[in-house]
């Protein structure tokens, strides 16, 4: 896995992506028990093409294709995983990967949403998974109170929270 | 609940926390792994029931 981090990192240096961060199942593993996934969600700004304000995924695309990695759907496999390239949607998601923490795996160096953005965003998405891994991040106390209720706010999460901690979290 | 039961799931707990507490290379290592078994069951995955259930969504007022 380590091994995509670097094709990551060499992306970033050569201009190709902006300030990316790992999200998704994969970034929920730096916080948590391993979590199984078939895929890898690396979350990136994109450079403006020039004269343009159109982004574009085909310099990604360009770039590994041509260090010999192939694309299989939305996906690119690079070091046999599926990994995904998504722009931020949203204001959350863009402030997490503003806020992405540096984290080292094995002697290379990456950068993975917090914990507590992850669980906001899957709080947000709301699918029956997402509550799982709440319930997850919850469970493992790996979440700081302030910080996330601070996101909760900003992002108008906080009746969606209430919600969820009466349906899931209270006995 | 019976007792039993929130002994059970007070050690699930218990082995998330340390599982989650592993360093990150050792827990994508674990990923790694577990993606691979799932794929070799996958080759000798057994063929379907005989009678799948089906799931229904229904409309809305019905």
């Amino acid at each position: 896995m380590e091994k995509i981090f670097a094709v990551i990192n060499d992306m970033e240096t050569d201009g190709i992506i902006g300030r990316y961060a790992i999200g998704g199942a994969v970034g929920a593993i730096f916080w948590l028990e391993p979590i199984t996934t078939k895929d890898v969600d690396v979350f990136v700004m994109l450079p403006s093409s020039p004269g343009g304000s159109l982004l574009s995924l085909g310099p990604i695309y360009d770039y590994l294709t041509g260090r010999g990695y192939l694309p299989e759907g939305q996906f690119i496999l690079i070091e046999g995983w599926a990994v995904e390239f998504v722009p931020p949607a949203t204001p959350l998601v863009e402030e997490a990967l503003a806020q992405a923490v540096e984290r080292d795996v094995n002697g290379i160096s990456t950068r993975v949403f917090t914990a507590e953005h992850l669980a906001a965003i899957c709080l947000q998405v709301g699918r029956p998974r997402d509550h799982d891994r709440v319930i997850r991040f919850v469970e493992a106390g790996v979440l700081d109170t302030e910080l996330f209720e601070a996101i909760l706010r900003r992002h108008d999460l906080v009746g969606k929270w209430q919600k969820f901690e009466r349906d899931y979290l209270e006995p | 609940m019976t007792d039993a039961m929130r002994q059970l799931l007070a050690r699930k707990k218990e082995r998330s926390r340390q599982l989650a507490m592993l360093p990150v290379g050792e827990k994508l290592r674990m990923l790694e792994e577990m993606v691979a078994a799932t794929r070799a069951i996958g080759v000798n995955r057994p063929s379907g029931p005989a009678k799948p259930m089906v799931r229904i969504r229904k409309a809305a007022g019905d």
